[in-house]
């Protein structure tokens, strides 16, 4: 086993679900939450809206974890924003600085950025486990982006790995550097030579080029990521990681949750399941006419209808979803959110999940 | 020609419901045969119009004169393949390689290992394939009696802004002149880039959110040169009348909702007359929150509501 593989002691709340259900949200809460409780806690969320920035406290953005709160019991809450956009370059500059001008300055390299599937979430926990490494924390909370696959960096380290497992790739990269010396002539009989010449023609000869000079001088950065994902695996392979799954009570988002959980089941992995019901009306009964004399008829059927449908997907969670802890949040408790209404949303969460 | 509607906007504001709702609509007026591809999803909207199994080749959907199938980039990727290599053989640019070789390795594509890394490793190839694919139905694409499409409905994928592939094929157009592929990008941008054939709609909700990043995602299509979106404001509230009473004889809880469901209300046109003057949307159509057990019911008020709203 590589002496050098180091799994941080902290804990780990990976918050999934769609889009829109406030997962950016409820991920803050929880840190806070945490801090109140004497813990010292940290998230880390992607691309997150500016408003959320600002009810924090936070000007900026910043790869570092920056403190946003402090509890007089001596927890406090940091958090941390990774920009998609910028988080694979400062990676590069990371992991291969000797290289990282002509990698960034590769022409490809801006394509390959836009591209690859799944790489916020690798790039997020990739730098949540660099965060958590350093004992400074005693819990870790992961946003990850919407998404059905947001569950891929569990199993493997992304799309951006496979690259060099593959035996093609070599066949790119070894056939381009012969070619270049002259000893194309000597392949044109096998199959590899003939396969590059209708690539070339696919693609163009200067893109197979660079595409290969790309490559070979990003293996540095691929040869940490990979010794990282096997500390990932062991980190979410273990009872320390726990799962906050966010859904609105709608049919979709639910589905989406169940979805994800059942995920979580096939990959076999131990960590708790938690659902957060976001965004509930309330469930109590409604007298005949309050709500029409209050918002008149057309939006008190409305918010009626609403709440049947809620309590049918209610009984529908249950069904699916068997005894996992559930936290049902207000709908009218994420209204105007300051870092008060955040704390009690994360104290509501912390306790009707059985976090503690 | 057909034409493409790109139907886009951030996860959860409704993307799919609009695009099968678009799809619906566009065959109640008569327009057939219309063809909805789901981009990297699950294919629920084409499930949402009685076609299950999300399939990768066209198939009738529930609707006379629709048809539906789901696009991934590896599925396409042989599909497409086929039809470049064709295309390389009348253009020439494939001169060089032997008709027996092209046979070999276009075998040797459909095998599914090679296929898998030659995606992954060649930037850019899998937004080229994808759209491709989709300029390749719009512009020449028929339906199984060989009618060509009238439209071609997308839904397009949640990641991002929803524009990734526009701007990877853009990004490629511009670095990269030659090549099969990459000639066809440009062929391709210039078919998205054309508001006679390209249509794209944003889906947004009455959230500040959400309209946050309608507006981020509205410049996003300026720069990469797209035409200029209409606006679907998904979930619309109705007013709010109130009359006087603030609900004495509800519980705390529900005198909470309903302060804000007052509040909401305020903000829903605060931040519709902002959309309205900053999106300079082609059309603004507004949709109703629907509340409803079944996604299918969703889908066909919500193409109701654009018929009667669309011209707004």
């Amino acid at each position: 086993m590589n002496p050098s593989i180091e799994v941080p002691k902290a804990r780990l709340v990976v918050t999934l679900g769609g889009g829109g259900v406030g997962k950016t949200t409820l991920s803050a809460a929880l840190a806070l939450g945490f801090a109140e409780l004497g813990l010292r806690s940290v998230v880390l969320t992607v691309d997150p809206a500016k408003r959320l920035a600002t009810i924090l406290g936070l000007e900026s953005l910043s790869i570092e974890p920056r403190r946003v709160f402090e509890a007089p019991g001596g927890g406090s809450a940091d958090a941390l924003w990774l920009d998609s956009r910028s988080a694979l370059e400062s990676l590069v500059r990371q992991y291969a600085p000797q290289t990282a001008d002509r990698v960034l300055g590769n022409r490809l390299f801006k394509v390959l950025q836009g591209q690859l599937g799944g790489i916020e979430e690798y790039l997020g926990v990739e730098r949540i486990l660099a965060v958590g490494r350093g004992g400074d924390f005693d819990v870790c909370i992961l946003d990850t982006p919407p998404s059905r696959h947001a569950l891929d960096f569990l199993d493997s380290p992304g799309h951006l790995l496979r690259f060099f497992d593959e035996s093609v790739l070599r066949f790119f990269v070894e056939s381009e550097r012969l070619t270049e010396k002259g000893f194309f002539s000597r392949l044109i009989d096998t199959g590899r030579g003939q396969a590059l010449e209708l690539f070339r023609g696919f693609l163009g000869k200067s893109f197979l080029g660079e595409l290969s000079t790309l490559l070979t001088e990003f293996r540095p950065v691929y040869e940490v990521l990979k010794r990282r994902a096997r500390e990932i695996e062991m980190w979410t392979g273990s009872d320390r990681t726990e799962f906050l799954l966010v859904a609105t009570p709608e049919t979709y988002p639910v589905e989406e949750a169940v979805f994800l959980s059942r995920e979580i089941e096939t990959r076999g992995l131990p960590g708790r399941r938690v659902l957060a019901l976001n965004k509930c009306l309330p469930a109590d009964p409604l007298p005949p006419g309050a709500l029409e004399a209050a918002l008149g008829a057309e939006t008190a059927s409305a918010l009626r209808a609403r709440q049947a449908n809620e309590a049918r997907l209610r009984a529908e969670i249950a069904a699916r979803l068997g005894d996992a802890p559930r936290a049902e949040l207000a709908r009218a408790s994420g209204h105007e959110l300051d870092l008060n209404r955040l704390t009690r949303l994360g104290r509501q969460l912390i306790q009707e999940g059985r976090f503690l | 020609m057909a034409k493409l509607h790109i139907v886009t906007g951030k996860g959860g504001v409704g993307k799919s419901t609009a695009a099968a709702a678009l799809t619906r609509q566009l065959l109640a007026t008569g327009r057939r045969p219309v063809l909805l591809v789901d981009v990297q999803g699950s294919g629920r909207a084409l499930e949402w119009l009685g076609l299950p199994g999300a399939p990768f080749e066209n198939r009738p959907l529930g609707i006379p004169g629709g048809f539906g199938s789901r696009i991934l980039p590896k599925e396409t990727f042989r599909q497409y393949f086929g039809k470049l290599l064709a295309l390389g053989n009348e253009t020439g640019t494939l001169a060089s390689v032997t008709a027996g070789l092209r046979e070999r390795v276009a075998e040797k594509v459909t095998d599914n290992k090679i296929v898998s890394a030659f995606i992954d490793v060649c930037p850019g190839l899998e937004p080229s394939v994808l759209l491709g694919k989709l300029h390749w139905e719009a512009a020449y694409g028929r339906a199984s009696d060989s009618e060509p499409w009238s439209d071609v409905v997308v839904d397009a994928p949640a990641t991002g802004h929803g524009l990734a592939l526009f701007e990877s094929v853009a990004a490629l157009v511009e670095v990269f002149g030659s090549g099969l592929i990459f000639r066809q990008a440009s062929e391709i941008m210039d078919f998205v880039r054309d508001p006679e054939r390209t249509k794209f709609w944003i889906v947004a909700l009455p959230e500040e959110v959400p309209v946050r990043e309608t507006i981020e995602l509205r410049s996003e299509l300026e720069r990469l040169r797209l035409p200029r979106p209409s606006l679907l404001f998904n979930r619309c509230r109705p007013r709010a009348q109130a009359q006087g009473e603030s609900g004495e004889n509800l519980s705390e809880a529900w005198r909470e909702e309903v302060k804000f469901e007052r509040e909401r209300h305020d903000e829903q046109a605060r931040l519709e007359s902002e959309l309205r003057t900053k999106l300079d949307a082609a059309t603004f159509v507004k949709i109703p929150d629907f509340v409803e057990a079944s996604a299918k019911v969703v889908v066909e008020r919500f193409a109701a509501a654009w018929s009667q709203g669309g011209s707004t």
